[in-house]
């Protein structure tokens, strides 16, 4: 800016207000009783007090609108909404009025304004209204301009802009945790569980409107967030529909591979895209504000080439007497046919019957088979069923197969009293 | 199908490129020919020096890079809220093709690899590392695939010469190592993706430095959120929390020279148009951390500042010695039989005992600790004898400050409207009225509550507890505790409050022996029970929670049913607990149940509550009814965000009532979000010029000033005129701030 020069004295006035929600206005009622020094006039002056309620004055909450006090905080994913207004201070009428409003971030400048066209005249103390919206998608620096080109009645083209900076801060703190159910011992298929922590950073309370995964085209999910109580779903987080600042709530999904790809593969392997987070909250008479997470992925749990999965298993057992398992092995690698020998070794307590070092002759790719094995235990308690062994003859390569699944061993007098 | 749109936009992409370069001249010229009369030029050479800029230093990258961006500013909606309310964006965002300025379509890169090398590197947390990369590497896989790689030969040699750029390298050879199993995807994607932009916005990237134990231990891995409607492609990498004023590198070329960027914000940005009223009675509304959070009774955190000023000045008087009243009858503590003197018409001790009725018993009524029993219990045992007592057992209240009386309005009067202007302003004052309850029932009805608060002072100076007397042994009567719950309520009342707490202060918990008239045996024969009004304590209760100390507020209520703040949950469950009470206001606290819920944002439970009192009014007919539907109507539609509906309902309402204030107040505001700003100033002005006695209700004035301030630079004139309409019409205890001529 030339400082030597005045600043020129325009006869257009620019003025920008941010339009956050309106707030209600709230009343301290102080009371006290008729026989009281000041009898009932406390009462009196809440009664004529135009922004209570009627028929109940000592409600703090009232009905009255009062328009944002200040400019407030703006969180990503909310929108952002803003009333530019360009009055005519001068007592000529101006012309050809243009008014622009853009949002630079520091990534892109975007245009905000309803209508680029200009208008063709503005008379002495009018108005040119806008109200601009627009949904922050970046966080950091934002910046507003605003431009207005007019032309005098003189027919001198006249330009001035103004500049609004403000700050989009991160409203929510997401982490998620995968749990792998590999442990199930009826389907094929792998479900896995996402658990995902949700934290309010923002300094107001926050409603949650909804938290979901959408998965990817791989899974079904099963949302895990409500409890059925007679018929009726209630949430597991109560009545408490809303996050106070700071705190995090739990959400916990299950996530089923489609039959599709389940088959297909076999099992799934390597990493994997689960779906992605979606979260719409409310604040403050329903200012609304969403989020997604980028696609969750998930790194399946390292089968290896050969996978060894549980299919049935009793949960109790008798301690020193014989119980069978059965297992399934699956050769999870993409072209390579396998020969494998089984190997039993003996723990603490875990001693398996039958020979070791059997043959379990070809198995193909993507292909299974299963293995009827019998074992006992020798100590008491929850014991861990470890041991397998499978060499691959061809790369002479052991795969090992340990904690596969546990069982309860209790001594069978305990069993027989039951 | 992403991906063929992806292809489309590229194709019209790659066309319009050609076409930016030749937009920028065009619109340069334009521009030109604008800033004839330039005045503020910061921003306006930002067409040519970026033009330069970028040209001088790549050029030969240029086409190359130009068609980058275009790769990279395609927006794939993903997301289902384009069409929802955002109608206008897909609009929007192909006007910034045209009117992109080459600087944002060519710096973007360099920064890109800048700040990813240094987000990497800052990373200790590996498990993130690879976690991103993927991310990015899938989330447009498809789409991106080629456009990555080209990108990556393109950027990596510019990473490794930024020296931060080995930081890269490593970290993926690490995160590889962490995980033996590597996938094919995560080490394919990886080194393609290390330049592409994401918006990594862990929101504690420095807690991940110096406690990164902390995620490895809860297993939780830190999720970037974005908005929907954003595809990765603009996922620009912004730095953490920026919350510091930190220009990005592409603001600031913006502005110019980037060292002073800080310097010239401070006087180059205009403010946005708000004011720093803090209202009276809405003191939340002050700033913008609790703003939301106001709710049936959080008066919160910030009472503090409107007392401040009001406190300060108010012990800077009182340093100039005592009011006049203070000579008149300057006592220290009496004798039992001397004080009824002070007060015409105090107890009689005979005919107390004679005429202790059923109700004053009931009224009385308080059980004392068990400590307060017994020394009660030894007065009564002792009659006469005079008794040793704990001072710390004593109540002992004096004036912490004892002149706070001024006149807001007058000061403003004098110094925007003139002196003669001023001297026009008649208010009553503790000196006009009679020195007495009469005078101060007559200050409290005209709304002259700071005089009577003064009042209030001088009577209480009387009886011996004036200024300076705190800790000085005194007695106690009914009338002075009377005269303390006044001057205490309208403290309170004028959002005094952290000169309540002071004065309240020795009150203790209102449970000490010389609050109960059985302390006094001679001066309230027979009479038992509590002195201490019982609007006393919940004032006392509740002076804590506008405070903000809302757990010492529910603290000291304990048993007593009222509303408590903060937690939506109780206070909800207190009203319930109040309608049980209160049947007949049962529909206005379902309705207030609602804007609890409204307010918090729970649009459908506030929903469910307003269908409770649509039902029950159908037995109620009548008018008032009638209002209260429409009224939680246009609150629903405000929660929708349709301020037209809302609008309509209050428009409804004001043709059942024309004088309802809020209904004509609530549609002047719904009448702004509507772009109608002259609209909603002649609604407002109509209904103050029509019934101003109504209607100069501090939050119509805070609205109307509002939107003065916002309609043109001369708001000062008509913000005067308010000022003389208050004048005529309110007491000394009218908040001025509304007016916002400060």
């Amino acid at each position: 800016m030339d400082v030597n020069q005045p600043k020129q004295e325009h006869l257009l006035a620019l003025k920008v207000m941010r339009l956050t929600k309106p707030t209600l206005f709230t009343n301290i009622p102080v009371t006290c009783e008729e026989r009281d020094l000041p009898g009932d006039l406390l009462n009196q002056l809440m009664k004529d007090d135009p922004s209570t309620v009627k028929g109940a004055e000592t409600l703090m909450l009232g009905e009255m609108l009062t328009l944002p006090q200040n400019f407030g905080n703006i969180f990503l994913g909310e929108t952002f909404s803003s009333y530019i207004s360009v009055h005519n201070d001068s007592n000529q009428v101006v012309k050809d009025i243009l008014v622009k409003a853009d949002l630079q971030t520091s990534s892109q400048r975007l245009n905000l304004s309803a209508s680029s066209a200009a208008v063709a005249e503005l008379k002495s103390d009018c108005c040119i209204d806008d109200v601009i919206h627009h949904e922050v998608k970046e966080i950091g620096t934002h910046i507003l301009v605003c431009a207005v080109s007019y032309t005098t009645q003189t027919g001198e083209k006249m330009y001035f802009r103004k500049f609004f900076k403000f700050q989009v801060l991160k409203p929510l703190d997401v982490k998620t945790k995968f749990y792998n159910a590999e442990s199930d011992l009826s389907s094929v298929t792998d479900e896995v569980f996402l658990e995902a922590q949700i934290q309010n950073i923002t300094t107001s309370p926050m409603f949650m409107e909804k938290v979901s995964l959408e998965p990817s085209i791989m899974y079904n999910v099963a949302e895990l967030n409500t409890v059925n109580k007679t018929g009726e779903s209630v949430s597991t987080f109560g009545s408490r529909t809303y996050l106070q600042p700071m705190d995090t709530r739990q959400y916990l999904y299950c996530l089923k591979p489609k039959q599709e790809f389940a088959e297909k593969a076999g099992v799934i392997k390597g990493v994997t895209v689960i779906g992605k987070l979606d979260i719409v909250w409310k604040t403050n008479l329903g200012e609304r504000g969403r989020l997604q997470t980028s696609q969750l992925q998930r790194m399946a749990p390292g089968y290896g080439d050969v996978r060894l999965s549980l299919e049935t298993i009793p949960d109790t057992v008798n301690l020193e007497e014989p119980f069978d398992i059965t297992c399934k092995i699956t050769n999870c690698s993409s072209e390579r046919t396998m020969d494998l020998v089984l190997e039993m070794c003996n723990t603490n307590s875990i001693h398996w019957c039958g020979v070791s070092g059997r043959q379990l002759g070809k198995l193909h790719p993507s292909s299974s088979l299963h293995l009827a094995l019998t074992l006992l235990s020798s100590v008491q308690g929850l014991q861990s069923v470890s041991g397998l062994r499978l060499m691959d003859t061809f790369l002479k390569r052991t795969y090992e197969y340990d904690d596969i699944a546990q069982v309860c061993v209790i001594s069978s007098k305990v069993k027989e009293e039951h | 199908m992403e991906n063929n749109q992806c292809n489309d936009e590229d194709a019209k992409k790659s066309v319009s490129n050609e076409e930016a370069c030749g937009n920028v001249v065009q619109q340069r010229a334009q521009e030109e020919l604008l800033f004839h009369e330039e005045t503020i030029d910061l921003g306006g050479d930002e067409f040519e020096s970026e033009g330069n800029e970028t040209i001088s230093e790549d050029s030969n990258n240029f086409i190359d890079k130009l068609n980058e961006h275009m790769m990279e500013s395609v927006i794939i909606s993903d997301s289902p809220n384009n069409s929802e309310d955002d109608t206008g964006e897909l609009g929007c965002l192909q006007e910034i093709v045209e009117q992109m300025e080459v600087k944002d379509i060519c710096t973007p890169e360099g920064e890109v690899s800048k700040e990813e090398a240094l987000g990497n590197d800052s990373e200790t947390e590996h498990e993130e590392t690879p976690k991103d990369i993927s991310d990015i590497g899938t989330d447009d896989q498809a789409s991106l695939k080629e456009e990555l790689i080209q990108e990556a030969v393109k950027d990596e040699p510019k990473v490794g010469n930024e020296a931060l750029g080995d930081s890269a390298p490593s970290n993926i050879d690490e995160s590889k190592s962490e995980e033996p199993i590597s996938s094919p995807l995560a080490s394919k994607s990886s080194p393609e993706a290390e330049p592409i932009p994401v918006c990594t916005i862990f929101s504690q990237a420095n807690n991940v430095n110096t406690q990164p134990q902390l995620f490895i231990h809860d297993g939780f891995e830190p999720q970037m959120v974005k908005s929907p409607s954003f595809s990765s492609v603009n996922e620009v990498p912004v730095k953490s929390p920026a919350q510091v004023v930190q220009p990005s590198p592409s603001l600031s070329t913006f502005f110019g020279d980037p060292v002073n960027t800080n310097n010239l914000a401070v006087e180059f940005f205009d403010s946005f148009t708000t004011s720093t009223f803090i209202s009276v009675s809405n003191p939340n509304a002050g700033s913008s951390v609790t703003e939301q959070m106001s709710s049936v009774s959080t008066v919160g955190d910030n009472s503090s500042d409107s007392a401040d000023p009001t406190y300060s000045v108010g012990n800077g008087r009182s340093e100039a010695g005592g009011p006049p009243a203070s000579l008149e009858i300057s006592q220290s503590p009496k004798p039992f039989s001397q004080i009824q003197a002070v007060f015409a018409g105090s107890d009689d001790p005979f005919a107390t005992a004679l005429n202790m009725s059923e109700l004053d018993r009931r009224n009385d009524a308080w059980i004392p600790s068990e400590e307060t029993r017994k020394v009660l219990i030894s007065v009564a045992t002792q009659q006469y004898s005079t008794l040793f007592i704990d001072k710390e057992n004593l109540t002992m209240p004096g004036l912490k400050f004892d002149n706070i009386q001024g006149d807001a309005v007058k000061d403003l009067m004098l110094r925007f409207l003139g002196e003669q202007a001023a001297m026009k302003r008649q208010v009553l004052n503790a000196n006009s009225v009679e020195q007495s309850f009469v005078g101060l029932k007559q200050l409290i009805n005209s709304k002259n509550w700071r005089a009577a608060v003064d009042l209030c002072g001088r009577l209480l100076t009387a009886h011996g507890q004036g200024y300076g007397k705190n800790g000085l042994p005194t007695n106690h009567t009914t009338d002075s505790l009377q005269l303390w719950f006044v001057r205490l309520a309208l403290l309170v009342k004028l959002n005094l409050f952290q000169n309540a707490e002071l004065e309240f202060e020795p009150f203790g918990n209102l449970d000490q022996p010389d609050l109960y008239y059985e302390y006094y045996p001679h001066v309230y024969p027979g009479r038992k029970g509590s002195m201490v009004p019982f609007s006393m304590r919940i004032l006392h209760a509740e002076l804590e929670q506008y405070l903000g100390n809302p757990q010492e507020s529910l603290d000291r209520l304990h048993s007593m049913k009222t509303i408590c703040t903060k937690d939506y949950v109780l206070a909800v469950d207190a009203y319930h607990t109040v309608i049980k009470y209160y049947p007949e206001q049962e529909p206005q606290l379902l309705s207030g149940i609602g804007r609890i819920f409204l307010q918090i944002g729970d649009i459908k439970t506030a929903e469910k509550y307003f269908q409770d009192v649509e039902k029950m009014s159908q037995k109620w007919d009548g008018l008032q009814y009638q209002i209260m539907v429409l009224m939680n109507r246009a609150f629903l539609h405000l929660g929708q965000n349709n301020f037209a509906e809302a609008h309509r309902a209050f428009t409804e309402i004001l043709r059942i009532d024309p004088a309802n204030a809020v209904a004509n107040n609530n549609a002047a505001v719904c009448l702004l979000y509507l772009g109608k700003l002259k609209d909603s100033l002649r609604q407002l002005e109509g209904m103050v010029q029509q019934d101003p006695k109504h209607y100069l209700h501090e939050s119509v004035l805070f609205n109307l000033t509002t939107m003065y301030e916002l309609e043109s630079s001369r708001s000062m004139q008509k913000k005067q005129a308010l000022l003389e309409a208050v004048a005529v019409k309110e007491g000394d205890s009218f908040n001025t701030q509304c007016l916002k001529l400060g």
